[in-house]
């Protein structure tokens, strides 16, 4: 055996190494991608022939150095480094345990409020979270916050695969399909089979919907059904198919109410929604909807203009009046129709925070007997104290027109602008986020004047938000009482104004000027050194 | 201490009389000089986020480039022995370079100064961040120069040692990128031994315990390599 190698004694050493160079290279093709096999296998034979020729060829060097004071030396050394690195690895477990971290931002931008803190750590569920975001969307904000929450608890997991929790929409369209993502920028929460989506990146939003995804339960919205009203099924451009559907991919479970057929709203209903009712309701059937309100009970009503319905005294015992007519707003409205008015600005409530714009096709107003924000208690509920607040008005150069026919305002016939299109009835505004000692009912109503605007025609049209107006007033109307409010905070963005000329002067100074100092610096040096 | 103190100082000395500090100093300010402009008017925010993780990829390049030099040469030139035979410590010996070579960094670092203070101007910027930052960015260009010199004291030549180095640097960066292909529970060891893991958090302004001690880690542990490595040269 140690006589052939001479002839290939130079080689052996070399070869070795190549054998080696190549079980590296092998190595990592693996990592990269286990299936790359034509190039792993034969990178692995190679390896693994070299080196077992290496090792042969200097099989007697070695049995040399096994023997000698350098085998011992070398075991030794082998065993330090192995005894140190250990060490070394159980410390940084003991630290990770620890899990200190230590948030030095100026507005503690990334430390999470304590009672986000107790709710992820005491979760029972794992709750898997997905961000669609598509590459000209910044994810930043999202990735920093669901960062955070995921340090803080084992069981709020990030979609495995992801980029930190975000997805690529157009990259992974099985999982945009699972979860029915239809705009950029959302967020899901799953917990089993209950998923919640939101659109905001602030702490309330993802707490409330860890709250609401981990409840366990389903919240019900039951629909009045029996007088030609819009169904949640129906997805022929009057329907009401698309809202539905958002809303049951809100976590929200969905029924048809027939008040003929019972006498009363069953008690597991979280909003009864009645949408645009075409007849009269019957006598006992509004005695069933007045008691369900007047027991605490959230509805969201969407009425049509010129529609009898006979509503208007249930409303009425909540301070909301209608005003029937067609509103008209040419100054601001759709573009051919100045019966579509457009709201810009909306009165700022809890349903209408980030809204942009919405618009209504053929509206009536929506008003109150007493001014707005009053504080009232409903003649039957006098646990009660409640306001009511505008949602949602027409601009100044609106009109309430009381004759169809004619498309003009007529002073002392119909009302003048701005005019309120949607009202919420709620809680005093005082009252809102306490905790009241004694009357665990609050009774939360919101009306609309229009229905069109929710149907699966006018729904989704961009750049309108009217699906978001709708969803929000949902959750606002099935809000649990109990759902914690985490201040927001605002984001930390720390603004600059860069003209072209700074911009240019920044640009030289920090790529040319700077360097160049540097290289002077050596130069002088290299000078001074001659 | 004292033998540490002497070797740094003689070691920083050949530093700033070489022509290898200059240049790579130079290439740093040039590069990041670039990233950081570009990101400013771009983004009109008054933060350095865009930047630092540029930074790091940079100085991984570079790093190996300032100490490559550190043992080769010395290897090279004959003068280990002499080093190796005086009333010196092993330890002594690569901690003193060590510290040289991180001064070098600390001193490019320095110069970088130059970017809040344009940040100042112009806007009110967040210094924890900025701060935390420079911190992570002194650990990991830390770590890159821990590995650059135990790379070099195995070898006389410093091309060698400079490209093995960087290419142990490159598979400890892109280490977390192959632990997708691994089963769990090994991906998340793999993903936590990966030099790129550690870094992102710094810029946002969160300093992580762990984090601090994994680099810390990983210097500790490659110079401990490295004093062992020319203790084998005593019975090579």
């Amino acid at each position: 055996m140690e006589r052939w190698p001479q002839l290939l004694n130079p080689l052996i050493r070399p070869a070795g190494l190549v054998g080696l160079f190549a079980l590296i290279v092998a190595g990592i093709f693996y990592l990269i991608d286990p299936k790359l096999e034509l190039y792993i296998r034969p990178l692995l034979a190679i390896g693994v022939v070299l080196v077992a020729a290496f090792l042969v060829g200097v099989s007697g060097e070695l049995r040399l150095l096994m023997q000698g004071r350098g085998a011992r030396y070398g075991t030794n050394t082998g065993i330090m480094i192995v005894a140190f690195v250990v060490s070394v690895f159980f410390a940084n477990c003991l630290v990770i345990r620890v899990n200190q971290r230590w948030d030095v931002t100026e507005s503690s931008q990334f430390a999470l409020s304590p009672q986000t803190v107790k709710v992820l750590q005491g979760l029972t569920r794992t709750i898997t979270v997905t961000a669609f975001y598509s590459p000209e969307l910044s994810d930043r904000a999202a990735k920093d916050l669901l960062k955070e929450y995921s340090n803080r608890s084992e069981r709020f997991v990030l979609q495995p695969g992801s980029d930190e929790g975000v997805v690529d929409p157009l990259r992974q369209p099985a999982l945009t399909n699972k979860y029915n993502v239809r705009q950029d920028g959302s967020i899901i929460f799953e917990a089993g089979s209950d998923k919640q989506t939101v659109s905001r990146v602030d702490e309330q939003t993802f707490t409330s919907a860890i709250l609401k995804v981990t409840r366990g339960q389903q919240k019900k919205l039951y629909m009045l059904v029996g007088h030609g009203e819009r169904e949640y099924n129906d997805f022929r451009e009057t329907g009401y198919g698309e809202i539905g559907q958002a809303l049951r991919d809100d976590n929200y479970v969905i029924e048809s109410l027939n008040l003929v057929l019972s006498s009363t709203v069953p008690s597991d209903a979280a909003v009864l929604v009645v949408a645009n009712p075409a007849r009269t309701l019957a006598d006992a059937e509004k005695v069933a909807v007045a008691d369900f309100l007047r027991k605490g009970g959230k509805a969201l009503f969407l009425l049509e203009p010129r529609t009898r319905t006979g509503l208007e005294e249930v409303l009425a015992e909540w301070a909301v009046e209608l005003r029937d007519g067609i509103v008209v707003d040419p100054a601001s409205s759709l573009r051919e129709d100045p019966s579509t008015p457009v709201v810009q600005r909306f009165n700022f409530t809890d349903i209408t925070r980030d809204l942009g714009l919405a618009f209504f096709p053929r509206t009536m107003v929506i008003s109150s007997p007493v001014e707005f924000g009053t504080v009232i208690t409903p003649a039957r509920s006098l646990d009660q104290l409640i306001s009511v607040e505008p949602l949602a008005s027409s601009s100044a150069g609106s009109w309430l027109e009381s004759n169809p026919d004619q498309a003009q305002f007529n002073a002392g016939e119909d009302l003048p602008g701005p005019l309120p299109l949607a009202v919420q009835v709620g809680p005093a505004a005082f009252l809102r986020g306490a905790r009241e000692p004694e009357s665990p009912r609050r009774t939360r109503i919101v009306v609309f004047g229009d229905a069109d605007f929710a149907s699966n025609r006018y729904l989704s049209q961009a750049p309108f938000n009217n699906r978001d107006l709708v969803a929000n007033a949902v959750n606002w109307l099935a809000e649990e009482e109990d759902l914690i409010s985490i201040r927001t905070k605002p984001r930390d963005v720390r603004r600059m104004f860069l003209g072209p000329l700074e911009s240019n002067l920044i640009f030289i100074s920090s790529t040319v000027l700077l360097p160049l100092a540097v290289l002077v610096a050596g130069a002088v040096v290299w000078w001074r050194r001659r | 201490m004292r033998n540490v103190r002497a070797i740094w100082r003689r070691e920083v000395g050949s530093f700033f009389a070489s022509p290898i500090a200059y240049a790579v100093a130079t290439v740093f300010l040039v590069f990041s000089g670039l990233i950081f402009s570009l990101n400013i008017t771009s983004s009109q925010e008054a933060s350095l986020r865009g930047l630092q993780g540029t930074i790091g990829i940079i100085l991984l390049f570079l790093a190996p480039v300032l100490s490559m030099r550190l043992l080769a040469e010395e290897q090279n030139t004959g003068t280990i022995e002499l080093l190796l035979t005086a009333p010196v410590r092993d330890v002594e010996v690569v901690l003193g370079k060590y510290l040289a070579s991180l001064t070098l960094l600390a001193g490019m670092l320095l110069v970088t100064i130059f970017y809040p203070i344009i940040l100042y101007i112009y806007g009110k910027p967040d210094l924890g961040p900025i701060l935390a930052g420079y911190l992570g960015v002194l650990l990991a260009g830390g770590s890159f120069l821990a590995v650059g010199l135990f790379c070099s004291s195995f070898t006389r030549n410093q091309i060698v040692a400079a490209a093995v180095s960087t290419g142990v640097l490159l598979v400890f960066w892109f280490l977390n990128g192959a632990a997708q292909n691994i089963p769990a529970p090994a991906n998340t060891i793999v993903r936590y031994l990966a030099l790129s893991e550690h870094f992102n958090d710094f810029n946002r302004g969160i300093v992580v315990l762990q984090d601090v001690f994994y680099y810390l880690s990983f210097i500790a542990i490659f110079l401990f390599l490295c004093v062992r490595s020319l203790e084998t040269r005593r019975w090579r």
